[in-house]
């Protein structure tokens, strides 16, 4: 399983529901090597249960997933993927060294020189000098870096060739933005894959860089019967 | 990593999560401590009446005990989105859940389960009541537990959660209870302990193989 084998994730027709409501509904779209997805749309259209119902976290009213062709149930692709979600996913009681030798762990992206790596990958997020600060004590933008450095593993391990990421530059300054830019180049160029939800622009490099409009393909609202009041022409889409 | 590697990770997370937050842990000894030296101070110094309340309050002050730990047990993992990436990993959960089980008896009932003894002599328990009362207690505990966490994996992320997780758990605890207390008693009055413990052996290793994987479908459903 290397990143340079990210086979084709082909999604057909996902439909989501979330609290009885419907959010998306015949969403479809292909995604291969090299390739970065930006799923935007404003706030509630969906893009982070996608994110999650990708992985099986959260549960698919209707399509199917395909991975090199075959069919797969959502579950499958955790092996594959890397997911980090909008909550910082580190415990706060433990300093930033612990909780990515942790997630390392358990992503599979430590392999011998497990202390040597991960001062490099944290040296490379830019968390040189926090390593042993209790993650609690760190600002939004530093634990996204610490997210990161969990990115920056699988990107030097060659696992996990499919990146999830949920709102990563959300808190991060100009610099920390580049350092993203600059990783997903590099998963990109290596043949990995990502789908990242996302406000702030991801400039093309080494990427191919597609949009999908999550809120596109949310349900219109229903039409009202013909013989009904006809709506007001300033409300008209 | 290896499915022992799995259970192993997950063991040994909660188990530096637990020292790097001691106050829980003694939060729940010494609510266990408290409440069962209360009793002895409430009744008197009636040799028979503390004799026979004995087991039972032991009992019931480390069911109550186990319950307030209950709570901890994946909330926290929820909140701050570790337990997604548990999930998304796509390593096991059911072991992970293991992991954590095995660390959290070792944190919150292990030592209540120490310090046992000496609660017995304020109870002035005989002194061939106390291995007894031990052994049920070591076959009991993981039974409250393992009940807990499915109860708690449940009603996970639900506003009322603590309360439904009281409500899940007590008529399941009764028996527990009952042969718990029931050993110790049975002892007393000239009879043999063994079936009592043997039950309580056969419902720890029921909960033992069923808690995890229940547990971690129940976890499945309520991050939905």
């Amino acid at each position: 399983m290397t990143a340079s084998g990210f086979a084709g994730l082909r999604a057909a027709d996902l439909a989501l529901a979330r609290g009885g409501r419907r959010l998306f509904a015949g969403l479809s779209f292909e995604l291969g090597a090299g390739e970065v997805l930006l799923l935007v749309g404003p706030n509630g259209a969906g893009k982070s249960s996608l994110l999650r119902a990708l992985l099986g976290l959260a549960p698919l009213a209707a399509g199917t997933l395909a991975l090199a062709g075959e069919t797969i149930r959502p579950r499958a692709l955790c092996e594959r993927a890397l997911y980090q979600g909008h909550a910082a996913g580190a415990k706060g009681e433990l300093t930033a060294r612990e909780n990515l030798a942790l997630a390392a762990a358990l992503d599979g992206t430590t392999a011998g020189d497990g202390d040597a790596a991960l001062a490099a990958a944290l040296d490379e997020v830019g968390l040189a000098r926090q390593r042993d600060v209790e993650t609690r004590r760190l600002s939004q933008g530093q634990k996204q870096r610490l997210a990161l450095a969990r990115f920056a593993l699988a990107l030097r391990a060659r696992v996990r060739p499919l990146w999830l990421m949920d709102e990563p530059s959300a808190a991060l300054d100009r610099e920390g933005a580049a350092l993203l830019q600059r990783m997903l180049d590099a998963h990109a160029a290596a043949g990995g894959a990502a789908i990242v939800a996302t406000h702030l622009p991801i400039a093309p490099g080494a990427a191919r860089v597609r949009e999908l409009r999550v809120d596109a393909f949310a349900p219109r609202r229903a039409a009202p019967p013909a013989a009904a009041v006809p709506e007001p022409a300033g409300l008209a889409r | 990593m290896t499915e022992l590697g799995t259970f192993a990770w997950a063991l040994r997370r909660d188990l530096r999560l637990a020292m790097r937050r001691r106050a829980d842990a003694l939060n729940v000894l010494g609510f266990f401590v408290l409440a069962c030296s209360m009793f002895p101070l409430a009744i008197g110094p009636q040799r028979e009446w503390l004799q026979r309340i004995g087991p039972g309050v032991i009992w019931v002050a480390a069911l109550l005990a186990t319950m307030l730990a209950l709570p901890r047990l994946f909330e926290h993992d929820h909140a701050d989105g570790t337990l997604d990436a548990m999930i998304a990993s796509g390593r096991p959960l059911s072991l992970i859940v293991a992991g954590k089980l095995v660390a959290a008896w070792l944190v919150t009932a292990l030592p209540l389960i120490v310090l046992t003894p000496l609660l017995a002599l304020a109870f002035a328990m005989p002194a061939e009541a106390v291995p007894t009362m031990l052994g049920a207690l070591l076959l009991g505990t993981p039974v409250l537990l393992g009940l807990g966490a499915i109860a708690g994996a449940l009603t996970l992320g639900l506003k009322a959660g603590p309360t439904l997780v009281t409500l899940l758990c007590l008529p399941l605890y009764v028996p527990v209870l009952v042969f718990g207390a029931g050993a110790v008693e049975a002892q007393a009055a000239g009879l043999s302990p063994y079936a009592h413990l043997a039950l309580l052996g056969a419902g720890m290793l029921a909960v033992a193989l069923a808690a995890p994987p229940v547990a971690a479908q129940a976890l499945r459903i309520s991050v939905e």
